[in-house]
C-alpha cells in the first residue's frame, strides 16, 4: 500500500506544518502503509523564488507592456492604480530581484540571517519577488501568508472556475510540471490532501484534478481543519465529487488508517468513520462520529522526507502538538474546540520530553513551537522541570491561557529555565465586562500581574486582543489601546484582530443574547463561514475596523518590534523567536539588534553622496499618492480577511466608479540595492539626490534652489541621509 | 530560462543615480507629461514605497 500525503500550497514558508508528519507517524505505528510526504508549499515557494521561474515571470509582464501603456493615460482609475504599483516596482528592480534571488535565500537559510541588516535586505527582496510572480497573475496574489485569487474560495462556483483558469492559477502549470511528475513516479493507491487554510482550497483541489485526469480511480482524499469548516458545504457541490473520493472530518488519523484499508480491499468506504463520502448510486453520505485517539497512544511525529533544508529560516523549529483540543473550551467567539476533537487530551509529561529529545537528536534541532491551544496548568508547572531533568537544551515558544493561580514567579522561572523564550496569552480586552461576556474567565488587572511575573523571568510576551466584540464601546476598546501602551514595557508584541462572527462559535448559536441583531448572509457564498453582521450596541463594523487601524497604527509607533520594517513580526511563525533565541533575551535583542545607533555616522559628512547601490525610475504618476490612495481603499474594504482578503470584481468596479481618476504628477521610485528598500521621491527631492556626487557641500547641492525653498533642500538632504539614501564618507559598506 | 539581455534591455534599465539632470532612467511616457524646468514645485518629499510597511496585522494572525 502506497500512500502520498500533500501539504498543498500555501502555508508559510519558514517551518514545515504538524499535519503530515503527524498520519505518517501514525500510518507507520499501524503498520499500514508506506508513506511518502510531499510539502508542496514549501516546494512550490522554492520554485518560484528562483532565478529560472522569476525570469520567466519578469518576461512575461514586460512582454504585456502594462507600464508603458499606463503611462500613456490621461487619468488612472483605482485598478490601474493598484496595476501601476506593481509594474513600476518590477520594472526597476525586476531583474536585480532576479539575479539576486539566490542569495536572498542563502541569507534567510544560514548563518547571515541573524546578521539584521542582511535579514532585512533578504526578506524584502522575497517580497518583491513574490510581487513579480504574482504580477504574472494579476489580480492573484501569492505572498508569505496568503495566496488570493479573485475567484473567492467563499463561493463554490468561484472555486471550481479557478482550477481551469491557467491564466490566473499559477498552481496549474506549477503541478503538472513539479508536482505530477513526482506523483506519478511514486504511482500511489491512495493521495490525501491536508488542508489548513483557506488558502491552500484553490491550490488543493487544482492538484486533485490533475491527479485524477491522470489516475482515475486512485482514492484521493482531503482533511485537516479547513474542512471541519467547510466539507459539508462542499460536498454539495456536485463538481467536487470528479476531484475527491472522500472529504475527512476532524483528527485524521483514525480515517485515514481506515481508508488504506478500504483502498486495500480490506473493508467497505460507507465503514470508514468521519467522513464524507458519494456513494455508487451519486448520493452524498456522512458516516458516523467516533471518539478521537488518545494522544497518549500516538508515536512521536515523523518529519522524515521532507524538505528541511528548503524553509526560510536558519535553524529548524519543529512544531509539536503535546495537547490538543482546549482545556477551557469555554470562550464565546473561538472554534477551535469544536473542530478538533472534539475534546481536550494530552500527551504525558515524559511523552513530551521523550519528543523533544527524538525529535531533536534526529533532526539536529533544539527549537520546538508547541502548537497547541493553551499551556495547560500541568504541564505549565511540571514540563520544566521534566525538560530539565532530562538534561535537555531546548528552545521553546507556545500559547498559554492567563492562568493568574498558575503562573507564579517559581513556575515562571522555571519556565524560563526550561528553554521557554516566548509565550503568548489571549488578553483580548482590558474591559471586564468585554471579557465576562466572552466567557474568557480572566480579569484583566490580575493578568497584568501575570505578565509582569512573566516579563521578570526573561519571557517574551505577546498580547492576543480582539476589537469590535458585539456590544465593545469604542471606549472600551480605547482602554484596552490605553493599557497596553502604558504597560508596553511588559509586552513584547500585540496580535489585534477584528472580531468576525463565525457560524460555528457559540456567539453565533446565541447572538441575540449579544445585542447581534442582523446577520448578513451572501446566497452566493455558498461556502462562508464568516458573516456580516449588525449589532444593536456598541461600535459598528466600520467603527471597529476603523478601531482596530487605529490600534495597529499605535503599535506601529510605540513598540520596536512593529517599527521601521516590521520584517521580525512579518515572518512570525519563527524568525522572531529565533532571534530572540539567539541573543537570549528581549533585552539583548533590543539592544542589540532593534535599537542599535545605525551603522551611518553623522548625518552625510561635509560631501554628500548618493549611494552607489541606488537606482531610480522617474515616473509620470505620483506613486506615493497612489500608495496612499490604494492602502485606504483597501483598508476601508469590510472584508473578513481569514478567507479572502483580494478585492473581487464586484468591488474593484465600485472602486472604480467612487475613486476619483488620478490625473498626471511626476514622481521618481527609488530602489537602494544594498538595503532593499524602496521609496518614492517627489522630483525637487530627487533632483537634490542627484546633485549629491561627493564633490559638493550641502550648500553647493542646494543653490540651483531658489532660496525660499533652500532650507527645506537641506532638511531634504538630511532625510535622504536618514533613508540612507545619501551616504556620509564614513560609511560603513556591507 | 534568462533574464532579457542586450542593448535594448541595457537602454531601459534604471541607471545608478549619480548625474545631474540624468538622475533616472524613464518608465516611457514620463517625460512627454513634464517639460524639463517647469513643474517643479519644491516639495521635498521622500515616503517609502514598499509596501510591507502597510501590511496588515491580520494577515498574518493565522499563520
Amino acid at each position: 500500500m502506497k500512500v502520498a500525503l500533500v501539504f498543498p500550497p500555501q502555508g508559510h514558508f519558514t517551518q514545515p506544518y504538524l499535519s503530515l508528519p503527524t498520519l505518517t507517524a501514525y500510518l507507520h505505528q499501524e503498520g499500514l502503509a508506506d508513506v511518502t510526504q510531499i510539502d508542496a508549499s514549501i516546494e512550490a515557494y522554492d520554485r518560484f523564488l528562483s532565478p529560472e521561474r522569476l525570469a520567466r515571470s519578469l518576461e512575461r509582464v514586460r512582454a504585456g507592456g502594462g507600464l508603458a501603456s499606463l503611462e500613456a493615460k490621461d487619468a488612472l482609475r483605482y485598478t490601474e492604480m493598484e496595476r501601476y504599483q506593481a509594474l513600476s516596482e518590477i520594472e526597476l528592480l525586476g531583474d536585480e530581484v532576479v539575479a539576486r534571488i539566490d542569495e536572498a535565500k542563502r541569507v534567510l537559510r544560514g548563518e547571515e540571517f541573524y546578521d539584521y541588516e542582511r535579514y532585512l535586505w533578504a526578506g524584502r527582496t522575497v517580497e518583491q519577488a513574490l510581487r513579480l510572480f504574482s504580477a504574472q497573475y494579476a489580480p492573484s496574489r501569492l505572498t508569505a501568508h496568503g495566496f488570493v485569487m479573485r475567484h473567492r474560495v467563499e463561493r463554490s462556483a468561484d472555486v471550481v472556475a479557478a482550477l481551469d483558469d491557467e491564466r490566473e492559477n499559477p498552481f496549474i502549470e506549477y503541478f503538472r510540471e513539479h508536482t505530477m511528475p513526482r506523483l506519478m513516479e511514486l504511482d500511489p493507491d491512495l493521495v490525501g490532501l491536508s488542508l489548513t487554510f483557506p488558502s491552500q482550497a484553490i491550490p488543493a483541489l487544482t492538484l486533485a484534478k490533475q491527479i485524477k485526469a491522470w489516475k482515475p480511480d486512485v482514492h484521493v482524499t482531503a482533511g485537516g481543519g479547513l474542512l471541519a469548516y467547510t466539507a459539508e458545504k462542499l460536498a454539495r457541490r456536485p463538481e467536487v465529487w470528479s476531484l475527491l473520493d472522500s472529504m475527512v472530518l476532524l483528527e485524521g488519523e483514525r480515517p485515514l488508517g481506515e481508508l488504506c484499508e478500504v483502498v486495500a480491499g480490506e473493508r467497505e468506504l460507507g465503514s470508514v468513520t468521519n467522513l464524507i463520502y458519494r456513494d455508487a448510486t451519486g448520493e452524498v453520505r456522512k458516516t458516523p462520529q467516533r471518539e478521537p485517539l488518545d494522544i497518549k497512544r500516538l508515536p512521536t511525529p515523523e518529519f522524515d522526507g521532507l524538505p528541511l533544508d528548503r524553509y526560510l529560516s536558519p535553524d529548524l523549529v519543529l512544531p509539536l502538538a503535546i495537547t490538543r483540543g482546549c482545556y477551557w473550551g469555554k470562550c464565546v467567539f473561538c472554534t477551535l474546540y469544536t473542530v478538533i476533537g472534539p475534546g481536550y487530551r494530552g500527551r504525558t509529561i515524559e511523552q513530551a520530553v521523550e519528543d523533544m529529545r527524538v525529535l531533536g537528536e534526529r533532526h539536529g534541532t533544539r527549537s520546538f513551537y508547541l502548537a497547541i491551544e493553551d499551556l495547560p496548568p500541568n504541564m505549565a508547572k511540571a514540563l520544566p522541570r521534566a525538560i530539565l531533568d532530562a538534561g535537555l537544551d531546548v528552545s521553546w515558544w507556545c500559547d498559554a491561557r492567563l492562568e493568574h493561580d498558575v503562573f507564579d514567579q517559581q513556575v515562571c522561572d522555571d519556565l524560563a529555565a526550561s528553554g521557554c523564550k516566548r509565550i503568548a496569552f489571549g488578553y483580548e480586552s482590558s474591559s471586564k465586562r468585554v471579557l465576562d461576556r466572552m466567557c474568557k474567565g480572566i480579569d484583566p488587572d490580575a493578568s497584568l500581574d501575570l505578565v509582569r511575573r512573566v516579563r521578570k523571568a526573561g519571557i517574551s510576551v505577546t498580547l492576543y486582543v480582539m476589537v469590535g466584540f458585539p456590544t465593545e464601546t469604542r471606549e472600551e476598546a480605547r482602554g484596552t489601546l490605553d493599557t497596553i501602551l502604558a504597560h508596553r514595557d511588559l509586552i513584547q508584541e500585540v496580535s489585534v484582530r477584528v472580531f468576525y462572527l463565525d457560524e460555528s462559535s457559540e456567539i453565533f448559536r446565541r447572538r441575540e443574547e449579544f445585542d447581534i441583531v442582523a446577520v448578513h448572509d451572501d446566497p452566493r457564498a455558498d461556502l462562508q463561514v464568516y458573516y456580516d453582521f449588525e449589532t444593536g450596541s456598541g461600535m459598528s463594523r466600520r467603527e471597529a475596523r476603523a478601531c482596530y487601524l487605529e490600534f495597529t497604527e499605535a503599535l506601529r509607533s510605540h513598540f520596536p518590534v512593529f517599527q521601521s520594517t516590521n520584517m521580525l513580526y512579518h515572518e512570525l511563525k519563527s524568525h522572531y523567536f529565533l532571534y530572540l533565541d539567539r541573543h537570549g533575551t528581549w533585552e539583548a535583542l533590543l539592544e542589540n539588534v532593534l535599537e542599535r545607533p545605525e551603522s551611518v555616522d553623522g548625518p552625510y559628512g561635509d560631501r554628500p553622496r548618493v549611494g552607489e547601490a541606488v537606482r531610480s525610475l522617474e515616473l509620470g504618476f505620483d506613486r506615493s499618492r497612489i500608495d496612499e490612495i490604494v492602502a485606504r481603499e483597501f483598508s476601508a474594504a469590510l472584508r473578513p480577511r481569514y478567507q479572502s482578503d483580494l478585492l473581487d470584481d464586484e468591488d474593484l468596479e465600485r472602486l472604480d466608479r467612487e475613486v476619483a481618476p488620478l490625473e498626471p504628477s511626476p514622481s521618481v521610485l527609488v530602489h537602494d540595492r544594498r538595503t532593499g528598500e524602496l521609496h518614492t521621491l517627489t522630483p525637487a527631492a530627487a533632483l537634490v539626490l542627484g546633485r549629491c556626487d561627493g564633490s559638493r557641500t550641502p550648500e553647493q547641492v542646494v543653490e540651483v534652489v531658489p532660496e525660499p525653498h533652500r532650507e527645506a533642500a537641506l532638511a531634504c538632504i538630511e532625510e535622504l541621509s536618514r533613508a540612507k539614501l545619501v551616504e556620509s564618507r564614513t560609511v560603513e559598506t556591507t | 530560462m534568462k533574464p532579457k539581455e542586450g542593448k535594448e534591455r541595457e537602454e531601459s534599465e534604471p541607471r545608478p543615480v549619480d548625474r545631474e539632470g540624468d538622475a533616472s532612467a524613464s518608465a516611457g511616457g514620463a517625460g512627454k507629461k513634464r517639460e524639463p524646468g517647469k513643474g517643479l514645485d519644491y516639495e521635498f518629499k521622500i515616503a517609502p514605497a514598499d509596501p510591507k510597511n502597510a501590511f496588515d496585522f491580520e494577515d498574518v494572525a493565522d499563520k
